[in-house]
């Protein structure tokens, strides 16, 4: 009976990780199919844009569907944008009124942007949505947080740096994020990718808050308080790691310290046995990389565990790797042995 | 035939128009839409507009421009007759504050001292 219990959680787990909460992806064609005719369409006239995304739909979550989908495949991430704010958000960190000034002029040059090139960053993409909610006469509030990137919110605190949006349908909430869900700046050719994300529509929340921390707890949608320096702390993962439905679950930091006879344990929640062929660790020293894949596995209960044994010591960046998306990253420093960690204790 | 022409001129005069300014300048490109269709239009490089139809009382007109708070307004009885003139303020959104992110396809390097870069070519 037990075992009956944990299979059926587990399957009830996966259904929520790989569909959009409480709702299934077909009840959308004719939603995306909608939008899909309006691509190309500008920001001119937002009602009209609007009456002809949602007017031959019938429930809220579709025309809800159709605005969202049109706003992910025709709105571009703009990344100098981007840096740009972080950068100033870094620098007016302590004095919000310097900041709340410099926001106040960019704020239009945003706007400015977005209608004329379509082009935003994240709060742009918040706020279109919102706007085109309103329209709709559906309830849509713009969510501003900590998101972590691999250089914001990376085992301390910086800045809030990411606006994401909450939606009520059919009287309850629900949370996405238009911004990663449209595509990715791909660093390599300098230049914004679209690429649409499904996995960032009606997000489950306790996979949410693994990578968005708003400032007003209540829009984590969640009952149990989640501390923002273990947000902070946690390994870094990546937004890819929602399209293979894999969830890292040990080492629980970014940060994990062992001695050279000691080995590290990794634990990930896979929901596929044939995906673990895929998986590639690459490890970084600073100077070279060495790619692996380790041979030595269990899979139970769709926990993949394995365990890596460094040879030298050093500061190690691990990546975990599947089909060459990235998944998750984690540091890992090798001392000498313990004998040493012994006798430095007894200096003290 | 003349006097036909004379009547539907008449007809026309008795559109609403109106002038929309962001308080100080007036706005060109403001939509003027009928709420819940897509009948409207939009006004010129002056802020004027003229609706495409006539309007009844009570109707309700959506003036929306991207970056403005988007404004509703119910028709009332004089707004109906012959040469009424609306004149609409925007008010830009400042409720908009700018986080800065987007997705980018990197991975995590460790921030490393220069002693342990020096260290690590031994």
């Amino acid at each position: 009976m037990r075992l009956f219990s944990l299979i059926f959680t587990l399957f009830f787990c996966l259904i929520l990780n790989g569909q959009p909460l409480d709702f299934y992806k077909s009840d959308f064609k004719r939603a995306d199919s909608i939008a899909n005719n309006y691509n190309n369409n500008t920001l001119n006239n937002l009602p009209v844009l609007v009456y002809n995304l949602t007017s031959n739909l019938d429930t809220e979550v579709e025309k809800f569907r159709s605005i969202y989908k049109w706003v992910c495949t025709n709105i571009e991430a703009d990344h100098y944008f981007g840096e740009k704010t972080i950068r100033t958000r870094k620098k007016y960190k302590s004095d919000n009124i310097s900041f709340m000034k410099w926001n106040e002029e960019m704020q239009s040059k945003m706007y400015k942007k977005l209608l004329k090139d379509k082009k935003t960053i994240c709060s742009g993409y918040a706020y279109l949505l919102k706007e085109l909610c309103a329209l709709a006469n559906i309830k849509c509030e713009v969510v501003n947080g900590y998101s972590r990137t691999i250089n914001t919110n990376v085992n301390k605190i910086d800045i809030p740096n990411h606006s994401w949006n909450a939606v009520e349908l059919n009287n309850k909430w629900y949370l996405v994020d238009a911004t990663l869900a449209s595509g990715f700046f791909f660093v390599n050719e300098n230049r914004f990718i679209k690429n649409y994300n499904d996995r960032y529509f009606l997000v489950n929340p306790e996979l949410f808050i693994k990578s968005h921390y708003p400032l007003d707890y209540k829009w984590t949608l969640l009952k149990q308080q989640i501390n923002i320096d273990d947000y902070v702390k946690a390994p870094l993962i990546y937004g890819k790691r929602l399209k293979h439905n894999i969830l890292p679950i040990v080492p629980e930091r970014l940060k994990t310290e062992i001695s050279k006879d000691e080995s590290i344990v990794f634990k990930l929640r896979v929901s596929k046995e044939s995906q673990i062929q895929d998986f590639e660790v690459v490890l970084s020293n600073g100077q070279s990389y060495h790619v692996t894949t380790s041979e030595n596995y269990s899979y139970k209960n769709g926990i993949l565990e394995f365990q890596y044994h460094f040879k030298r010591r050093g500061i190690y960046d691990l990546n975990l790797k599947i089909a060459n998306d990235i998944i998750v990253s984690y540091t890992i420093k090798v001392n000498k042995l313990s004998r040493g960690k012994n006798l430095l204790s007894y200096n003290l | 035939m003349k006097i036909n022409n004379i009547s539907r001129e008449k007809e026309q005069d008795s559109f609403l128009k109106g002038i929309i300014s962001d308080g100080a300048h007036p706005l060109p490109g403001v939509n003027i839409i009928l709420k819940g269709t897509s009948i409207g239009t939009a006004t010129d490089f002056d802020g004027e507009f003229e609706f495409p139809q006539r309007v009844k009382e009570g109707d309700i007109l959506q003036i929306s421009y991207l970056g403005y708070v988007t404004q509703e307004i119910k028709i009332k009885k004089e707004q109906t007759k012959l040469n009424a003139i609306l004149t609409i303020d925007m008010k830009e959104d400042v409720s908009c504050v700018l986080m800065g992110e987007v997705a980018v396809n990197d991975a995590y390097k460790s921030k490393r001292s220069l002693w342990q870069k020096f260290k690590n070519i031994f």
